[in-house]
């Protein structure tokens, strides 16, 4: 097969592939075409970001970024719309799908001849191991990740489930305390739209496997596999990932915020100092998602486009370069802004009292950053101080909110560690800057040790474990879930509730409830929101839904009056929490096994 | 002249330390370390004459040993086919061996002395490096000492099968065991070279031909290739060292280091292209375990396609030939004898007198759970912990030699594991890695000392040798921490046998006296703890071995009671039958033992606990029908009688019958509940489970306030249950309308709430319950015939909150399992 043939099939596989997802196909080949077909969606958009940006050497693995970035600022704006419903985050998915066999199918010559250049160079082989390595990692974590079901729900912000199913219904997130929006401006869960769109809200978690099969494709990509040495750091780059012993605990976006990050830094160390203001675009782009997913994130997203303004002083056009680098992140981010502000406006203050957000905090340190940067950084000595500078400034924004009363969620410090350590340790070793022949056996001795270290991990952070219930949850996407829609057991609870009352709920699993009926506060936000009887005092809701839970638990596990005076789900008034003890005055409509529904306006 | 009687005396003393071996069996230490130190001579003399008639030049000492053992399996190959090869004439082998040794040492221009007297002279020039080496050799004594005075065995392998088949080979000259699961899996080639250390007359020294003489071989052949290929010190010490220190994970008197040594050979065959020794070590590999086979035909394979690919058909013409031509030679033999045992020369392939209702894989495995079960093997490496590491370097090396041998070991051993993988379903890792032992070390060691050589002929990125060593170190590291324990226990070992084997001539006698019991030359049946005390030679003996698993056709009537086990019994001939009462017996013929494991083990363990409670059982009842003429201390021979009836016939398929029995014995054992917790013929238990436990209340259900100690061992009485995860799967299949019913609890002084519970087939709920007041729960569901059709179907049970995700969800006893039934409508 010669190299031209050998790209055309594999061009035609690209366009062809991912449209194989809309067969019924059951199990874990039918739900990796449908992976496929999203990361083409991503790709999609990618390249059109890439055309009109006319930037012609991105590497696959940043477009699909690009494109992911530019799906969360468009979702932005059909949010703020009340239109990302279902039929929506379908329809920017196909778009990208099409736009991603179109843009191909229209640059053919240009694909071709870029994958003929590629498979005729001597050095091309290097990709081989670490691409397959990748692969299986990759297959591995995505598809298991997806057949999880033992990490929370729940971010800070509320039960991630719940809110994609109310955005699957309603087309917004007009629920300000079960998304009460202070940890992130809803990107978390739109990105967690735009995958799940072909494949149910269900499936949820395998957006972070996504993100890690992105992030380590990406990192790979970096290092540019061009020789033995820089093939083996990839290969090691891959098991060190895999041996990492990682295990998600609840719904935040991980792996999915470091891939972003990373294709933030790269993106910046590429085209920082542009020849083309246009090819500022894509990082405004992802400085946006970056700035929407995680507000921990939002120091490192301005302190990026700040830089870029640096490395634009002095040079001729200057301001244009500045409206280049402002106008698409702005245009991106208010609309999540707006739609959070409506969302807030939308119930009395009094339900999110005590909780201010950290928005005013976020802007004046994003304010001090700015001039920090500005004022004594005239002059550039290279793109890569700036992602330093950038990664320290965020992680030092999460350490200075310690001693707060709110502080931010330490875990996202991680994210952005792995993120510029990679940037600056691949490129410097791509590039050699870093001398490997002073530091090779230190860094070969670590590679072993972490790999070790993984393997000899305790309980569910042991890799073998760790990949046992990986493989396990492959396993479950045949159909651990029901394959019909579940029924809502809710409903007959709900039926006697006149269309459009007010109802808060507190239950166990609100992504069953059907939010156009009635307008729902889902009141188990575990960080966020004030505390429920506070929110019920000012909301004044017509009717309140019970569930028990495994809240008490926690509970008994922190308290041990609790522990000794109430064991196993006393209802002594002394052992109820305030809402069980607001639930017991008031008359009850209905019930159902553990689920109650009470009158609260009378 | 001086040389000359230097020389004679190098000689005598050879021989007299075999003399000393031989004057005293009983002696377990010296004897046996004498008749070590003799069997190294005879085995480097045997590798003199294969030398010598391949016409090779004299090698280094390890792998003039290793040709040797080769050369010795080759020629006892024909002899075991034609059931000759008994003490005598190994004796004969040995003393031909002892001839070659001292010939070679009377007329080598290397004689043994002289390398004496470079190593004394080395301490002088070298002292630093004599002194390490002094130390690494001083540790390799100590373990092989260690092994030779090392009593114990393995009940499970070594007592019932291992051991008896070197005592059958030694008195009969044949390996026929057709009733010898062990047998049927193996050429025996490991047996035959454990015959050597009991060719002097004692069984005691079990470990002295792999942990000793093969041990020593190894590292010797490890030794003359970094010698040869001018390895760095440095690289030669570590490898060394990570050898020496390497856990032990040998459970057994089964292949481990002589695979490591034919493999080494094998590769250094292949090395310096002696393709005729390739073929003969490959086939004497392939006798050793029957996993070795692939992983040498595929090296060898692997490695003459390089060659062909490069050189073309006729230039390599010669060496296919070479290699197919000698390889046959030397296993056809084999073949035959494995025929004439058990009636396969190809077992798995070829079932022989295998039993076709058994399989050691799992149930209708999915290949999720082979690619579980292969990942976690790929993680679990052991006892080379940094396995996953130098992988990923080894795939990096390129080997710019014709035949490739780096790359086609790689290969070969990968293969070698992926094919076990398959074959194992439902094992562990750890068993696994102890087949793969052999290859991996060999693929180490070999690429280490390749890799650390000045002049390498792999290549490898500079970046590659520091990982390769960064993991070397590591290993060595981790594996420390295994030392002391070790160490320890090899002293204590060789403390305990210098008062040689204080049990071994009370049972002696018992085992003479039951034999006693019958008539010489009749023919046997025994299920006996330590068969290998009886005489082969007097009867002729069949080891039940792990009964049901292998038996001549029509093949032993399992699950149909003793009448039906007695006329097959005497349809073969076999009147007599001796058998260890279960409450007598040491290890493996238990009941309680069996009972437990029917319910406690992996599926592979829970099929064989029905074969033996079945033969348990059926001989217990057979000692009440027929007459028995003798019993001592729970030692039983029966005269089945020379008039049997007819054998009732067989309603059921066995793997009915045995499902049937199953659950009898369950019922009888007042352990139902524990059966319908159980893997069984319409139920799989997949994932999401813990194992069967029985029920402490003191522990099990706790409040807050409980503090306990766990008990020391763990209740095997009670209520049974299985603690469920958050999302439990099972498979099940049905070919009628089924009843599913299931009940269990959630532990409320953990849990704190009552999770709903869905339970859906193939995604379609089934039911949905939500645990009472007290967090019991019941289903109670019908799955129609239709939704059962094809085949095996998942049933779902799913929590909706029993999980935390700060904890790890196996620890936490929230909810269990107390019953599962699955019976037709």
């Amino acid at each position: 097969m010669t190299p031209v043939v050998a790209a055309r099939g594999a061009l035609g596989l690209a366009v062809l592939v991912p449209w194989l997802a809309l067969l019924p196909i059951p199990g874990a080949l039918g739900f990796a075409l449908v992976m496929l077909a999203v990361i083409a969606a991503f790709a999609g958009w990618g390249l059109l970001v890439a055309r009109l940006a006319r930037i012609e050497d991105a590497p696959v693995a940043l477009v699909i970024h690009w494109g992911l970035a530019a799906m969360i600022g468009l979702a932005g704006v059909a949010l703020l719309l009340h239109q990302l419903g279902h039929a929506v985050q379908l329809a920017l998915v196909v778009a990208g799908m099409v736009l991603h066999g179109g843009l191909l199918l229209l640059d053919r010559r240009k694909h071709e001849e870029r994958l003929v250049d590629f498979l005729r160079a001597e050095d091309s082989r290097f990709w081989l191991i670490p691409a397959i390595a990748l692969a299986t990692v990759a297959a591995l974590h995505v598809l298991g990740t997806a057949g999880d079901v033992i990490s929370s729900p729940f971010d800070d912000d509320g039960s991630l489930p719940a809110q994609l199913h109310r955005l699957w219904q309603t087309g917004t997130l007009a629920d300000p305390i079960g998304l009460a929006r202070d940890a992130q401006l809803g990107g978390n869960v739109t990105a967690s739209a735009l995958v799940t769109a072909l494949t149910g809200i269900a499936w949820f978690r395998v957006v972070d496997g996504l993100g890690f099969a992105l992030l380590l494709w990406l990192a790979i990509t970096h290092l540019r596999p061009r020789t033995a040495t820089a093939s083996l750091w990839a290969l090691l780059l891959v098991l060190v990932a895999a041996s990492y012993p990682a295990v998600a605990a609840d719904a935040n976006p991980r792996w999915l915020a470091t891939s972003l990050l990373l294709a933030l830094f790269v993106t910046f160390e590429r085209y920082a100092v542009p020849d083309d203001d246009r090819e500022l675009w894509p990082l405004g782009l992802l400085a946006a998602a970056v700035a929407v997913l995680r507000s921990e994130l939002v120091p490192v997203a301005i302190a990026m486009i700040a830089s870029a303004g640096v490395l634009a002083i002095g040079r001729s056009g200057s301001r244009r370069r500045t409206y280049a680098l402002l106008v698409l992140p702005l245009a991106a981010v208010i609309p999540f802004v707006i739609a959070r502000i409506a969302a807030r406006a939308s119930v009395p203050a009094g339900a999110l009292a005590g909780r201010h957000g950290i928005v005013v905090p976020l802007l004046i340190f994003s304010g001090l950053l700015v001039i920090a940067i500005w004022i004594p950084l005239v002059t550039s000595r290279g793109p890569r101080r700036w992602i330093a500078i950038a990664a320290l400034l965020g992680l030092a924004g999460i350490l200075a909110q310690l001693t707060g009363t709110r502080p931010y969620a330490l875990n996202l410090v991680w994210p952005i560690l792995v993120a510029a350590g990679l940037a600056l340790g691949l490129g410097a070793l791509r590039t050699g800057t870093l001398d490997l022949r002073a530091c090779a056996l230190v860094l070969s001795l670590l590679a072993a040790v972490l790999i070790y270290q993984g393997r000899d991990g305790s309980g569910r952070t042991r890799w073998s474990r760790r990949y046992s219930d990986l493989t396990s949850g492959i396993e479950y996407l045949r159909h651990a879930y029901p394959s019909t829609a579940q029924p809502d057991p809710y409903a007959p609870l709900l039926a006697s509730v006149p269309e459009g009352a007010t109802i808060a709920v507190w239950v166990a699993r609100p992504e069953l409830l059907d939010v156009r009926l009635h307008r729902l506060f889902d009141l188990r936000t575990p960080r966020s929101a004030a505390r429920p009887i506070v929110i019920l005092d000012t909301l004044h809701p017509d009717y309140l839904l019970v569930e028990d839970d495994h809240l008490p638990a926690e509970r008994a596990r922190r308290d041990v009056w609790f522990r000794l005076a109430c064991p196993e789900l006393s209802m002594q008034p002394f052992c109820l929490d305030d809402l069980q003890a607001f639930v017991q005055k008031l008359p009850q409509v209905a019930s159902s096994g553990t689920v109650r529904l009470v009158r609260v306006r009378r | 002249m001086t040389d000359r009687l230097l020389r004679l005396l190098t000689i005598a003393a050879v021989l007299g330390l075999g003399a000393c071996g031989l004057a005293d069996p009983s002696s377990v230490l010296a004897g046996g370390v004498a008749w070590l130190a003799f069997l190294l001579f005879v085995i480097s003399g045997w590798g003199y004459a294969v030398a010598r008639i391949a016409r090779l030049e004299d090698h280094d000492l390890g792998m003039r040993a290793l040709c040797g053992l080769a050369g010795y399996l080759a020629i006892c190959g024909p002899l075991l086919a034609a059931g000759v090869l008994s003490r005598p004439v190994s004796l004969g082998l040995v003393g031909f061996g002892a001839l070659a040794a001292a010939w070679r040492q009377w007329t080598t221009a290397d004689p043994l002395w002289e390398r004496g007297l470079d190593a004394i002279g080395a301490l002088r020039t070298r002292p630093g490096m004599s002194l390490f080496v002094l130390l690494l050799v001083a540790a390799v004594v100590l373990q092989i000492v260690g092994a030779v005075g090392t009593l114990d065995r393995n009940p499970w392998d070594d007592d019932i099968a291992y051991t008896p088949l070197v005592k059958r080979l030694l008195d009969a000259g044949n390996l026929i065991e057709p009733f010898s699961f062990r047998r049927l899996g193996a050429y025996g080639g490991q047996t035959l070279l454990d015959a050597l250390a009991g060719a002097r007359g004692t069984l005691a020294n079990v470990h002295l031909i792999d942990r000793g003489l093969c041990y020593a071989i190894a590292l010797l052949l490890l030794a003359g290739y970094a010698r040869k290929l001018g390895t760095h010190a440095l690289w030669t010490a570590v490898v060394a060292l990570v050898l020496v220190l390497l856990p032990d994970t040998s459970i057994n008197t089964a292949s481990y280091w002589s695979g490591v040594a034919m493999f080494v050979g094998l590769y250094r065959c292949v090395v310096d292209e002696r393709w005729a020794l390739a073929g003969l070590v490959g086939a004497a590999a392939c006798s050793l375990r029957q996993n070795y086979i692939a992983i040498a035909v595929v090296f060898l394979g692997l490695a003459l396609i390089s060659r062909l690919v490069r050189n073309g058909w006729t230039a390599e013409k010669r060496n296919w030939l070479l290699v197919a031509g000698i390889a046959a030679l030397v296993l056809v033999p084999y073949l035959i004898a494995a025929y004439r045992s058990n009636g396969t020369f190809l077992f798995p392939l070829m079932e022989g007198t295998w039993n076709p209702s058994v399989s050691l894989r799992a149930t209708a495995p999915t290949w999720t759970d082979e690619l579980q079960f292969l990942v976690w093997c790929f993680i679990e490496t052991h006892p080379l912990v940094v396995i996953p590491s130098v992988f990923a370097v080894m795939v990096f090396a390129r080997d710019p030699r014709p035949s490739r041998p780096i790359t086609a070991l790689l290969v070969a051993s990968t293969v070698g594991l992926v094919l076990m993988v398959h074959a194992f379903v439902g094992s562990d890792a750890n068993h696994l890695w102890r087949y793969a032992f052999a290859a991996a070390v060999t693929l180490l060691a070999v690429f280490s000392l390749e890799i650390g050589a000045d002049d390498s002929n792999a290549r490898l990125v500079p970046l590659g040798r520091w990982i390769l060593l960064g993991s070397l170190l590591l290993q060595l590291v981790v594996q420390r921490e295994t030392l002391p324990k070790r160490f320890t226990g090899l002293v204590e070992n060789i403390r305990e046998a210098r008062h040689n084997d204080p049990t071994a001539g009370a049972q002696h006698q018992r085992y003479a006296r039951l034999q006693a019991a019958v008539p010489a030359g009749e023919r046997m049946a025994v299920m006996l703890d330590d068969p290998a005390f009886l005489n082969f030679g007097r009867n002729q003996i069949f080891n039940l071995d792990t009964p049901g698993y292998a038996s001549p056709s029509p093949g032993l009537p399992a699950f149909g009671g003793a009448d039906a086990l007695r006329a097959y019994l005497r349809g073969l001939g076999i009147r007599y039958v001796a058998f260890v009462r279960s409450d007598r017996s040491r290890y493996f013929y238990r009941r309680p033992f069996w009972v437990w494991r029917i319910f406690n083990d992996a599926e592979i363990f829970q099929t064989m606990s029905a074969y033996a409670l079945d033969a348990i059982d059926a001989l217990a009842t057979l000692s009440t029908k027929t007459a028995v003429l003798h019993e001592e201390d729970g030692l039983v021979v029966l005269d089945l009688g020379a008039d049997v009836p007819a054998p009732p016939p067989q309603p059921y398929s066995e793997v009915a019958r045995r499902a049937a029995f199953v659950r009898d014995l369950a019922d009888r054992e007042e352990l139902h509940d524990a059966w319908s917790l159980s893997t069984r013929s319409n139920v799989l238990f997949d994932d999401g489970f813990t194992g069967l436990v029985f029920l402490d209340p003191s522990t099990d259900d706790p409040t807050w306030y409980d503090a306990f100690h766990a008990p020391a061992t763990a209740a095997t009485r009670g209520t049974a249950a299985r603690w469920l995860y958050r999302r439990a799967h099972l498979r099940v299949r049905g070919s009628t309308d089924m009843h599913l019913t299931l009940g269990g609890k959630v532990n409320l002084g953990a849990a704190y709430t009552r999770p709903r519970l869905d339970v859906m087939l193939d995604g379609e709920l089934l039911a949905t319950v939500i645990p009472d007041a007290g967090g019991r729960f019941d289903i109670d569901a019908v799955v129609t015939r239709a939704q059962l059709a094809s085949g095996w179907h998942d049933l779902y049970l799913v929590f909706d909150s029993i999980a935390e995700p700060q904890k790890d969800v196996r620890d936490q006893r929230s909810a269990r399992l107390e019953s599962l039934e699955w019976e037709p409508k």
